[in-house]
């Protein structure tokens, strides 16, 4: 079975070369060199949990008066995006499932890209020629929060309208461009113009999770050109 | 019977390996990877894992095709959450006790090809070896590319009115408009009392404006209304504070709890402690026929959190 796979992988794409040396990598034998790949997995899992949820959530501010299965919050007046997050989580089976797993992957997700840097900076593996690999790094950190902030506030309740303003009045404080920024952004003064909602929401699924796939990309082949840090041979299984 | 037999004696043997009569490896050609003995009980231990995962996996699947299920969320998440734990255990056992691993010594790829770089500079240099001025083509080059770039940038404009931040001082205010309770009920001057603390709005305007929401007192000097947004980052005014300290703090003064900004409401607003950098805006008051307040014009300054150049900036309906 493994033959004939090499041989159809190989005669159609030519990588068994590629693949031969990927699988005799040398690989640093200690945890803390997994802290990365956890980032990885919680950003493939964030797309996968993310996806499910635009099949129920609407980007749309426009008020509604709440009519669904959850008493208290029966006859309130919300936003369609709120209704339909508390809908998804509420009365589709599964729904809170997959919103509390794209929660905590993404939680995870900061917690892991920051423990991998600080395994980065306190092993030296940021200097030259792995800091371009490393300053790649450290701009999808940032670039995370700012999709992490995006998606607390996306769903419209009451801990998003008082990010959003504090985000808000970050924004315009800017010296010099802030007013001008902060116009921009939101169209308007806070809360801003009805299409605020879709601007953060296309940024928030399709704009940033590019920009962290073009930069994840680019991060994992100069990690593999470049190859990873190793700890020093270790003077007990060396039989030299 | 028989064929209940064959599978039973399959089962056996699939589950315990035909140790007796293993075939000799088919070795053309020398190892690559260095050989490793089997573990038997690793082996055994991912097996069972794997076949735990499976079990959880099923588990998830039966959990969601129950509709009565109490707690179908947190089950759910027990049965998944499982599977993929278990399945990381099995994937340990694998890497740590049953992958042949070797400790190598590599050396690093090489840092740089310093031929292949001379040849790089080489050609480039020769490919453009026909231009007779190349600083002018560059500048030229550059001039034009960034300005497509401006060019294509331009469209972003439309997001929002950029160079009108007028609209950042927005107020719903106006002269005559009635201040009204979450309620939507008018409030009444005599109902304001000393030492309390009252929440109003314009009366049918929209309250999520950053200008709508008043904080209106009771003082020595009588009624005053400031903007409840505090000027530092937009956070609520929520707090009345009672002179604690008499020596020092001798009035009640506004207070926005996240920065602990302090307002003084008998002087238009001053900032007596804490970050904001300009004072609340006033709502100027009067009093109807009816004893109801009513704002008797626009706030003196721009409300909300603030910008460069607000001080600059008035207030506009």
């Amino acid at each position: 079975m493994i033959r004939g796979l090499v041989r159809f992988v190989d005669q159609r794409s030519g990588a068994a070369p590629f693949v031969k040396k990927a699988l005799r990598y040398v690989f640093p034998d200690h945890w803390s060199f997994l802290l990365g790949e956890v980032a990885l997995y919680c950003f493939i899992l964030l797309v996968a949990t993310g996806v499910y949820l635009t099949l129920f959530f609407d980007d749309s501010r426009s008020q509604v008066v709440y009519q669904g299965s959850y008493a208290p919050l029966r006859g309130d007046s919300m936003s369609r995006a709120y209704e339909s997050v508390v809908h998804l989580s509420l009365d589709v089976k599964a729904g809170l499932l997959m919103r509390q797993t794209h929660h905590w992957a993404a939680n995870v997700f900061i917690a892991a890209i920051v423990l991998h840097v600080l395994r980065v900076f306190f092993t030296g593996a940021f200097r030259k020629p792995r800091d371009l690999t490393y300053l790649i790094g450290l701009s999808m950190l940032f670039i995370a929060l700012l999709e992490g902030y995006l998606g607390y506030s996306l769903a419209d309740d009451l801990l998003s309208g008082m990010g959003l303003a504090i985000g808000n009045s970050v924004a315009i404080s800017l010296p010099v461009i802030g007013q001008y920024v902060g116009a921009l952004i939101w169209g308007g003064q806070f809360p801003g113009s009805a299409a605020f909602w879709p601007r953060m929401y296309i940024a928030h699924v399709l704009i940033i999770p590019l920009a962290i796939v073009a930069l994840l990309t680019v991060h994992l082949v100069l990690v593999a050109a470049r190859h990873h840090t190793q700890f020093r041979e270790s003077p007990k299984t060396t039989e030299r | 019977m028989s064929r209940f037999k064959d599978a039973l004696i399959s089962g056996i043997v699939l589950l315990l390996g035909r140790s007796g009569r293993r075939p000799v490896a088919r070795r053309e050609r020398p190892r690559i990877v260095t050989a490793g003995a089997p573990e038997r009980a690793a082996e055994n231990a991912v097996l069972v894992l794997l076949a735990l995962v499976a079990v959880c996996a099923a588990a998830f699947v039966v959990f969601y095709a129950l509709d009565r299920l109490g707690h179908q969320t947190q089950w759910l998440g027990l049965a998944l959450g499982l599977a993929f734990a278990l399945l990381a255990l099995a994937c340990v056992a694998i890497a740590k006790r049953l992958v042949v691993t070797e400790e190598l010594s590599e050396p690093y790829p090489q840092l740089q090809h310093l031929e292949d770089q001379a040849e790089i500079e080489q050609i480039v240099e020769e490919s453009g070896s026909r231009f007779t001025r190349r600083g002018l083509v560059k500048l030229v080059g550059a001039g034009a590319l960034g300005t497509l770039g401006v060019a294509a940038l331009t469209p972003a404009v439309s997001l929002g009115p950029v160079f009108d931040t007028s609209q950042l001082a927005r107020s719903p205010w106006r002269r005559g408009l009635r201040l009204v309770d979450e309620a939507g009920k008018p409030l009444a001057a005599k109902d304001v009392e000393k030492e309390s603390f009252y929440t109003a709005y314009p009366e049918h305007a929209d309250r999520e404006l950053m200008g709508s929401p008043v904080v209106v007192v009771r003082i020595d000097e009588g009624i005053v209304a400031y903007s409840k947004i505090c000027t530092h980052a937009g956070c609520a005014i929520a707090l009345y504070r009672k002179p604690t300290f008499a020596d020092t703090e001798p009035r009640p003064a506004l207070v926005c709890p996240c920065h602990y900004s302090t307002f003084d409401p008998a002087q238009d607003g001053k900032v007596l402690f804490g970050p904001a950098g300009r004072p609340l805006p006033q709502l100027p008051l009067l009093v109807d026929g009816d004893g109801n307040l009513r704002a008797a014009g626009n706030f003196n300054r721009a409300p909300g959190p603030s910008w460069g150049g607000v001080r600059q900036t008035e207030a506009h309906t």
